[in-house]
């Protein structure tokens, strides 16, 4: 009970919030070349947000394990990484719904961003493949926690891969000299960023809980197995 | 016609959030339930 109470009031707090960006988003102010079409950023946005954020804390979990050797670091990173993924699905989904009526199409492979987002979901795949192919405990960590630092080089690459090369994507939104919005649709992206930063800490607390249970019941399961070996009698045989 | 993309964006993405957070949630409640029938 006093467990599951904070991650209980974190969960309705994140349902309250995503409920205000929903209401935010819908109501705020159209865009005046894009008209409705930009509350879809609304969605879009937070989405690649997490998922910048879920791949960095799964960098840190993976260096945590390397350099402490604690599980709980690994399990931090694997829940991490399931997150990102189910966000970077989001921010590709909702992409593709936004750039064809915008751009006239769904996918370019020849945008940076675009290919380097779905390179970064796949090589994310990956490693929740990599981590289901090794049964060991430890060199699971270990060959995951290698591949999530490596791995964490696309976040900035995709951040600034409009700014390095050519694009179809817009060029930075908020910038040191201000942000190029009108006043109600940076509140309704604010309170959306928020609210799904809010629900992907949710989210972690209860895929980790998942992950810590797993654990203990394959330990479980491995103890129980160890106590039905019968000792072997071996008396009379010398 | 700009309703539709909007819409299908928004059913996407609280689509894809509800369905990994119920499932994640009964993973931990049937590992619950089931370390629970163990105890002796």
């Amino acid at each position: 009970m006093t467990r599951t109470l904070p991650r209980a009031v974190l969960g309705a707090l994140a349902v309250v919030g995503v409920a205000a960006g929903l209401w935010l988003a819908l109501t705020s102010s159209p865009d005046v070349f894009q008209g409705d079409y930009v509350r879809i950023m609304y969605v879009h946005v937070p989405g690649s947000w997490l998922a910048f954020l879920a791949f960095g804390v799964t960098a840190l979990g993976s260096l945590g394990w390397l350099v402490t050797k604690r599980m709980v670091f690994d399990r931090v990173a694997e829940a991490s990484a399931e997150i990102g993924v189910l966000f970077t699905a989001v921010s590709l989904f909702t992409g593709m719904l936004w750039g064809y009526p915008v751009w006239g199409t769904f996918w370019d492979w020849g945008d940076p961003r675009m290919a380097s987002t779905a390179l970064m979901f796949f090589v994310y795949l990956g490693y929740l493949a990599l981590r289901r192919s090794i049964a060991d405990p430890v060199g699971r960590a270990r060959r995951s926690a290698i591949l999530g630092v490596v791995a964490v080089v696309q976040v900035p690459l995709v951040y600034f891969s409009v700014t390095l090369w050519r694009s179809l994507h817009q060029g930075m939104t908020v910038r040191p000299d201000g942000i190029a919005m009108d006043g109600s649709m940076v509140a309704a992206l604010l309170v959306n960023l928020a609210a799904f930063t809010v629900l992907y800490l949710y989210l972690m607390i209860l895929r980790t809980s998942l992950a810590v249970q797993e654990a203990e019941a394959v330990a479980t399961e491995t103890e129980q197995a160890g106590r039905t070996v019968a000792k072997p009698n071996l008396e009379g045989l010398s | 016609m700009s309703g539709g993309f909007i819409w299908a964006s928004y059913l996407v993405t609280y689509g894809l959030i509800v369905g990994y957070a119920v499932t994640v949630w009964t993973r931990v409640r049937g590992r619950r339930l089931w370390s629970s029938d163990r105890q002796p």
